[in-house]
């Protein structure tokens, strides 16, 4: 859409712009009738109005610009203080889980160490032993897994690790059963197919391959 | 609607699935469905997803899934409960488990979003500690139980109460499938001369172990969960017993009310087989999870919360339910109010 407007001569364009730059019912700064109303006000002690200046305006503007600008530093601190606070807390966050899997893995070992010492020994201090790491590496694993900033694939690792301390557990009970009957050969070669479980579990770990190591899938509880 | 089944691949666990199906064609006939326009259908994880995280993640994603039934054990309830109420995306996906079997105590009050339909380990060990020393006159114990969350805490709570009444236990083992070499189990067994032995696990273990005692000369009647409920099928394990809140006999008894009689009988008739523990349970958090889907607005983008509410309200400002083995109605952990447990033998020429 174009509009043609009528041509202005400059005398009258700059009389249109003053009067647009007026406000509606003011008189012209410069005319004898404004000269006589600021008089006027001045002789019967009436304040100005703010911001009628142009220096006032600039100072009205700098200052609302400045006090912006601190507000908008103010608030951006706030929020930087907030996303540290957050950093921070996920941080504390991740070195917790960190932590309790940590703790799970040496839970785990613990077990197998004092399983090991059980099985070996008809002492009942051991086998108590072994029977408090044995609850201790179920809690801690139970509470890793009720960690709520776990990824899925967090999880299924955890899974694996339960049906990790599974296998270590009824391979140790094989161990005393054998022993219990009169074959520590057998219970020997239970003993090394445990220290298989747990080395082909670890190298498994590494890659990533969520797996109980111990029997083979067709027998393993489901 | 879906409703999502999550079990593991274990024998017997199909019973689960089979009364959840009844349960869809009581749905089905439900006349709130049919003025609504509802269909319900199962969703069930197929068996070569092992991995109980894995099979929660499939049912939560799945926006047509209402609610799960399961998991039907309690380590893998234990795994997969941060799955179900979607710890990681703040409960935007969460649903609601309905468990038929898991019984750990450390289920419960875990999650506002699980409910458990059997009592406790802890209820269930209790009595069968005190029937074990009081009906057997057992004073020595042996445990054999599953390496996972349901047999540690099963045995725990067993020898708690059993050592509290004055029984010693001599011996307390796990087993793993594949790793157990049974016969060597039994003949250890043997040496520890138990008057009663303790099984937490599996039926098809349980009937394993039970040979390789027989063959060991062990006479020590076994005593399991509800999961060994299955070897009632069989007289070849006479004179085991399990502990369970449901049995077909217990159904067919003038104790049973009609609506665990009028179950099993359709149970019978539909699949040619006497209905279990697993079934009734299955087909009673189906049938809750469904009741529940037509009570809420199944248009509301929070239609998974409300189910939630809906059985958290059942019993307190709602009416129970009617289940198959009775009233239903949770408890603030979530837990099934007043079941009784049952110890039922097996029957045949008792051992």
């Amino acid at each position: 859409v174009s509009t043609t407007l009528p041509p202005l001569t400059p005398p009258a364009a700059s009389a249109a712009l003053a009067a647009a730059a007026r406000a509606p019912g003011r008189p012209a700064p410069h005319t004898p009738a404004a000269r006589a109303a600021r008089a006027v006000r001045a002789a019967a002690g009436v304040a100005r109005a703010p911001f009628r200046t142009v220096r006032a305006r600039l100072v009205g503007g700098f200052g609302a610009t400045l006090i912006l600008l601190a507000a908008a530093g103010a608030l951006g601190v706030a929020a930087l203080q907030s996303v540290g606070t957050r950093a921070a807390d996920t941080v504390a966050a991740l070195q917790s889980h960190h932590d309790t899997v940590q703790q799970v893995g040496a839970a785990v070992l613990r077990e197998i160490v004092a399983g090991t010492r059980a099985a070996d020994s008809d002492a009942e201090v051991d086998a108590r032993r072994y029977q408090q790491a044995m609850d201790e590496a179920d809690a801690l694993r139970r509470d890793a897994v009720a960690l709520p900033g776990l990824a899925d694939a967090e999880r299924e690792r955890l899974e694996a690790v339960g049906q990790l301390q599974a296998a270590v557990e009824a391979r140790l009970a094989m161990v005393r059963a054998y022993r219990a009957v009169g074959r520590p050969d057998d219970a020997r070669a239970a003993l090394a197919r445990l220290a298989a479980d747990v080395t082909g579990s670890s190298r498994r770990s590494a890659g990533c391959a969520p797996r109980p190591p111990c029997a083979p899938p067709s027998a393993r509880p489901r | 609607v879906r409703i999502g089944v999550a079990i593991p691949d274990r024998p017997g666990m199909a019973a689960i699935t089979q009364g959840a199906e009844l349960a869809l064609e009581t749905l089905a006939a439900d006349p709130r469905a049919r003025a609504l326009g509802v269909r319900f259908a199962l969703r069930v994880t197929p068996p070569a997803v092992r991995s109980a995280v894995a099979a929660a993640e499939r049912l939560r994603d799945d926006p047509a899934v209402i609610g799960i039934v399961g998991d039907a054990e309690s380590g893998r309830t234990l795994d997969a409960l941060p799955v179900i109420e979607d710890a990681a995306g703040d409960g935007a996906r969460a649903l609601v488990a309905i468990t038929p079997t898991a019984t750990s105590p450390a289920l419960a009050g875990r999650s506002p979003w699980l409910f458990r339909l059997s009592p406790g380990d802890d209820a269930a060990s209790r009595h069968v500690a005190t029937y074990a020393r009081t009906a057997l006159g057992a004073r020595r114990a042996a445990v054999v139980y599953r390496a996972d969350s349901y047999g540690r805490d099963w045995a725990a709570a067993f020898v708690r109460a059993f050592v509290a009444d004055g029984g010693a236990v001599v011996a307390r083992d796990p087993y793993l499938r594949g790793v157990t070499d049974w016969p060597i189990y039994a003949r250890a067994l043997a040496g520890a001369r138990p008057d009663v032995v303790l099984f937490p696990g599996s039926a098809n273990d349980a009937a394993a172990l039970l040979r390789a005692l027989r063959a060991a000369g062990v006479s020590a009647p076994l005593i399991g969960g509800d999961a060994v409920a299955p070897l009632a099928d069989s007289a070849e394990f006479a004179g085991a017993r399990y502990a369970a809140t449901f049995t077909a006999e217990w159904a067919a008894s003038a104790a049973a009310p009609p609506a665990a009689r009028a179950f099993a009988a359709r149970y019978r008739a539909r699949f040619g087989e006497r209905p279990g523990v697993r079934a009734a349970l299955g087909y009673e958090a189906a049938l809750l999870l469904g009741q529940a889907a037509l009570a809420v607005d199944l248009g509301a983008p929070d239609r998974r919360r409300r189910v939630r509410d809906h059985l958290v309200a059942l019993g307190r400002t709602a009416p129970h339910a009617d289940g198959v083995i009775g009233p239903v109605a949770f408890d603030a952990r979530h837990g099934v109010a007043a079941r009784a447990v049952l110890v039922a033998t097996v029957a045949g020429p008792a051992r």
